[in-house]
């Protein structure tokens, strides 16, 4: 066998808000876990253990981060879960009759009846409503690298004005990753691929190696990456940067050119939650009554640029091979790109191609289906190797160093995502709050009783105060409404609290119960907010 | 809490409760016998809260030294908590399962407080505020809990005052501060070529500059005085401009004239005579630069031009779409835009990356555009369903088209069916138990749709 000319590492960024009301019996924004845990989390699972059971040699990297490590292992959410799977399948059932005249819908019915009763079994008889463990055995055996990301998806340039707050995220994760995965993260995704020249010393100090950046995080570095985006570069500070690969992330992100545009593949938009008659649907919809997605969707693509009732029956055996087929073409595509490369740069590329792990199976349906593939035969390529930024340099130990610039992911390729009219008046109140809290916990290094519950809950609200998808989801446009609540009850929270501490009156019932709402990090300690040098 | 709901929890759990409320032989007990034991110790708790809520409690009794108000109530919160007092009839949470919100009643605790000033020793800002006093420090290490294992527990073994209900008013939906009261201008890069800045200004601040100024603040305007301080020390600058702003503006976004600097921006007034007069002075902030460094490490110099290619494989030359490449100059590219405008800058170059912003697929967003389509247009649409039911004894098996039908108790069933255009068959046949008799129904529908 030839040895490999280069390297791929798929990298799947794993990551919801913390979002949990238990306050209210249904909470719509409960429902993204949900869905995502059906659609994606159990998907993923399910097709790294059949690759396991057949000893496929696969490697993939996937940051689990700790809002959603902490929601997956959060009791409540479990139990909620399971309630939503099982009127899921009561519904699938329903359906399977309902649709036994209708042939072209019969097909999609029972395989949405099936796999939920294989979600069910793989969430509750399998792994005792924590897949955490699932992720975790497939660490264990080797095949999957865990990284972590901000403690609440921080993005950080934005915090940069607090140093400490920006090393609080990093420590804070470091410690959760640590809790829920067994062993300390060898590598992080930052918020949104959001870098701040400077901070890479805080990932170091966590023992921290490798991260990721944009493109142009490495191509306008300092001084020219030689190899542009296909080796990794190594910053002052000692931490490895891997760039996105533009190609490979195009065929699958693109709606225009990507994959997930295929005509074969399943309608994102058209749910049964709005096409069923009324009554029937009431039970499964939110107790409200107002018609919400159900995840059973029986419609195709079918065409660009046509209205959702023209959409034609779903077949998911098409669509199934659809899948296969553009594993087959991205493998494909990978390897020419891999050998170009290795003609041009005279040594192994690593093609480094990250995704949302959402994209793949909630919004992709199929997407886990064509990653399975896709590991599959690539495990067989001679041509190429799939490896983790871990694996490669330990591979590779030595690289060009070079300063990565201030960059993102996000919409033109810096902060302007989260920082624009509609989201800025945030920051005065985030940066309020974590001066305070430096302040505080620099004040406090031996708080105990209740001021430090109340200073670790401080840190815990400052912390959900920080998470990215508030300013994310103001900027998209929907769900506005509930990124503000959770901004300014975050806030509020924290302020409520600091003024209590300072009239020495800490309000005991009050703070049980935001405790017990935003249980994020409990094992959580304030110190991590003494104030730093610099 | 209940049994029920102690056993939606893991064993380890349980076990950890059951530690925190000192049961005998925890450690031999099933995951049942833990959640009925445990439901019972939370039971006996609770009475216990009611009995104590008449004791009265020394208040000093545990102090060494310097008692106040606030470390006497934690004296009591301490012994409360000892005593894992509870009180059920408070449930504040719906539906929370695992962190059941069980009130513990500590009146007693609360009137010794409200009868005292609070002390001020933990107040912030005071050089003080953070010493508690040595018979708080001593009653903290008798309270302290167990971070690690707080997160299931906490709850049930915590105390709380007995004040205003918590409604849902007083932890959610208050609104945030217009101002902090103290003086702050910050500096934030949003990209290559945009800086935002922030303040409050407090009237302290202002007076300031207004004495300052005395006269000279008569139709002063009131400018941003950005300095370019790129490879400067402290408070020198290579150039600056200025930006007039709205007097009542408390943000503002900055446009900058070249990338890849370092700034630091003055709020102020500029007076009549012309003078600056300065009330903030902002953080020091770089830009990136938005094209490949000049700097080429000795070794690889010779590499340039094949560098060129491989910037545009790794997808440099999307990377710098309309903006400098390498090479590439941006002369006349860019019209100037006002830089008096509170509304975020319009983008004056598009970057074609896929990028999250427009692509993620964060839940709340909808980024694919798959089929996405505005529906404005008018539509209608019409179905049929067709609902078969019927009842037999409750033990009988039914079939309908070959397949089995679940009964409910009482021996009725529904089904529910779509109707497409056509001819639906739908057999149906009942069996007696004993499988002795059995009966038979055959309706046939028929559905024609005419458009």
């Amino acid at each position: 066998m030839r040895k490999p000319r280069g390297c791929v590492a798929i990298v799947l960024h794993a990551h919801l808000p913390f979002v949990r009301h238990p306050e209210h019996e249904e909470f719509l924004e409960e429902d993204w876990l949900y869905e995502a845990i059906t659609e994606t989390y159990i998907p993923l699972i399910h097709a790294f253990e059949a690759l396991m059971l057949d000893g496929v040699d696969f490697k993939i990297t996937m940051s689990i981060t700790p809002p959603l490590a902490n929601m997956l292992a959060d009791s409540l959410l479990q139990v909620r879960y399971q309630h939503h799977l099982e009127r899921l399948i009561e519904l699938a059932e329903k359906e399977t009759v309902r649709t036994r005249s209708t042939p072209e819908f019969a097909p999609a019915a029972e395989m949405y009846l099936r796999k939920f009763r294989q979600a069910h079994e793989t969430f509750v008889d399998r792994y005792h409503r924590n897949i955490l463990t699932a992720f975790k055995a497939v660490q264990d055996a080797g095949h999957l690298e865990i990284v972590t990301c901000g403690a609440t998806h921080g993005f950080l340039p934005l915090m940069d004005v607090n140093q400490t707050a920006v090393r609080a995220q990093v420590q804070v994760a470091s410690n959760s990753h640590l809790k829920h995965f067994g062993r300390r993260p060898r590598g992080i995704w930052l918020a949104e691929c959001g870098y701040w020249s400077g901070h890479d010393r805080y990932l170091k100090e966590a023992g921290i190696g490798f991260t990721f950046v944009d493109a142009h995080g490495i191509l306008y570095g300092t001084p020219r990456p030689r190899y542009g985006v296909f080796a990794p570069v190594i910053s002052r500070n000692g931490v490895a940067f891997f760039g996105r690969d533009i190609e490979s992330s195009k065929s699958v992100w693109s709606a225009e050119e990507g994959y997930p545009g295929d005509f074969n593949y399943r309608e994102f938009y058209r749910d049964l939650g709005f096409d069923a008659e009324y009554d029937y649907i009431k039970p499964y919809i939110h107790p409200m009554g107002f018609r919400t997605s159900t995840g059973i969707k029986y419609h195709r693509v079918t065409s660009k640029g046509i209205a959702l009732d023209e959409k034609q029956p779903y077949y998911p055996e098409a669509a199934a091979r659809k899948a296969e087929e553009h594993a087959g073409n991205f493998l494909f595509n990978r390897e020419k790109q891999v050998e170009y490369l290795h003609e041009k740069i005279k040594r192994p590329p690593i093609i480094l191609s990250p995704y949302d792990a959402e994209l793949y199976g909630h919004w992709w349906y199929e997407g886990p289906d064509f990653l399975h593939a896709f590991l599959r035969k690539a495990a067989d390529s001679s041509v190429l190797k799939l490896t983790t930024p871990a694996e490669y340099l330990e591979m590779f130990p030595e690289h060009q160093a070079v300063e990565p610039t201030f960059s993102s992911w996000g919409d033109a390729g810096y902060a302007g995502v989260w920082l624009d009219g509609c989201n800025d008046w945030i920051y005065r109140h985030l940066h309020e709050c974590a001066d305070r809290m430096v302040e505080l916990a620099t004040a406090n290094p031996h708080a105990g009783g209740d001021l430090r519950r109340a200073l670790n809950q401080m840190a815990r609200e400052l912390l959900l105060a920080q998470s990215s998808d508030w300013a994310f989801i103001m900027k998209t446009g929907t769900m506005v409404e509930y990124a503000v609540r959770r901004t300014r009850d975050h806030v509020t929270r924290f302020l409520k609290i600091d003024e209590d501490i300072s009239r020495g009156e800490i309000d005991n019932e009050w703070l049980s119960v935001v405790e017990s709402r935003d249980n994020i990090f409990p094992e959580i300690d304030y110190k991590v907010y003494t104030r730093i040098d610099g | 809490m209940n049994k029920k709901e102690l056993l939606t929890e893991s064993k380890a759990e349980l076990i950890e409760r059951a530690r925190e409320l000192e049961l005998p032989g925890r450690s031999q007990m099933t995951k049942e016998e833990l959640a009925g034991e445990i439901a019972k110790a939370l039971t006996r708790a609770t009475s216990a809260a009611r009995t104590r809520r008449t004791r009265k409690v020394s208040a000093t009794a545990h102090h060494e030294s310097k008692p106040t108000a606030t470390s006497a109530r934690r004296s009591l919160e301490a012994r409360a908590r000892k005593g894992q007092a509870m009180e059920a009839e408070n449930e504040v949470e719906n539906g929370e399962m695992e962190l059941d919100l069980e009130q513990a009643d500590v009146e007693t605790a609360v009137e010794t407080k409200s009868k005292s000033q609070p002390a001020k020793a933990a107040s912030p800002s005071r050089a003080s505020r953070n010493k508690m006093p040595p018979g708080g420090e001593h009653l903290d290490q008798a309270v302290d809990l167990d971070d690690t294992s707080r997160s299931s527990t906490m709850l049930v073994k915590r105390p709380a005052a007995k004040r205003a209900p918590i409604t849902e008013d007083r932890l959610s939906g208050q609104e945030l501060p217009k101002q902090y009261g103290k003086d702050k201008f910050v500096l934030l890069t949003r990209d290559p070529r945009w800086l935002f800045a922030y303040w409050e200004i407090t009237p302290t601040a202002e007076e300031d500059v207004h004495r300052t100024a005395g006269t000279d603040i008569q139709g002063a305007v009131r400018v941003l005085r950005v300095y370019d301080c790129t490879g400067m020390e402290s408070s020198d600058a290579n150039t600056s401009f200025d930006v007039q702003i709205h007097p009542g503006a408390k943000s503002w976004y900055i446009h900058l004239p070249t990338e890849g600097r370092a700034w630091r921006v003055e709020l102020g007034y500029i007076g009549r005579s012309g003078r600056f007069y300065r009330i903030f002075r902002s953080n020091t902030v770089a830009t990136p630069r938005k094209s490949v460094s000049p700097v080429i490490a000795d070794e690889f110099r010779e590499l340039d031009t094949d560098f060129q290619e491989i910037f545009k494989l790794s997808g440099g030359d999307q990377v710098a779409k309309g903006l400098q490449g390498f090479g590439g100059s941006a002369a006349g590219r860019k019209k100037k835009r006002p830089e008096f405008e509170e509304a975020p800058p319009e983008w004056e170059y598009e970057f074609n990356l896929p990028t999250s912003g427009s692509l993620s697929s964060r839940m709340p967003s909808s980024p694919m555009g798959i089929g996405q389509k505005k529906v404005d247009d008018f539509f209608f649409w019409v179905n049929t369903e067709l609902i078969l039911y019927g009842g037999t004894q409750p033990d009988a098996t039914v079939t309908v088209q070959g397949k089995k039908v679940q009964l409910r108790p009482d021996g009725t069933f529904t089904l529910r069916y779509a109707l497409p255009d056509g001819t639906v068959d739908m057999p149906c046949v009942a069996v007696r138990a004993d499988g002795k008799q059995k009966r038979k129904a055959r309706p046939v529908v028929k559905r024609n749709t005419t458009y």
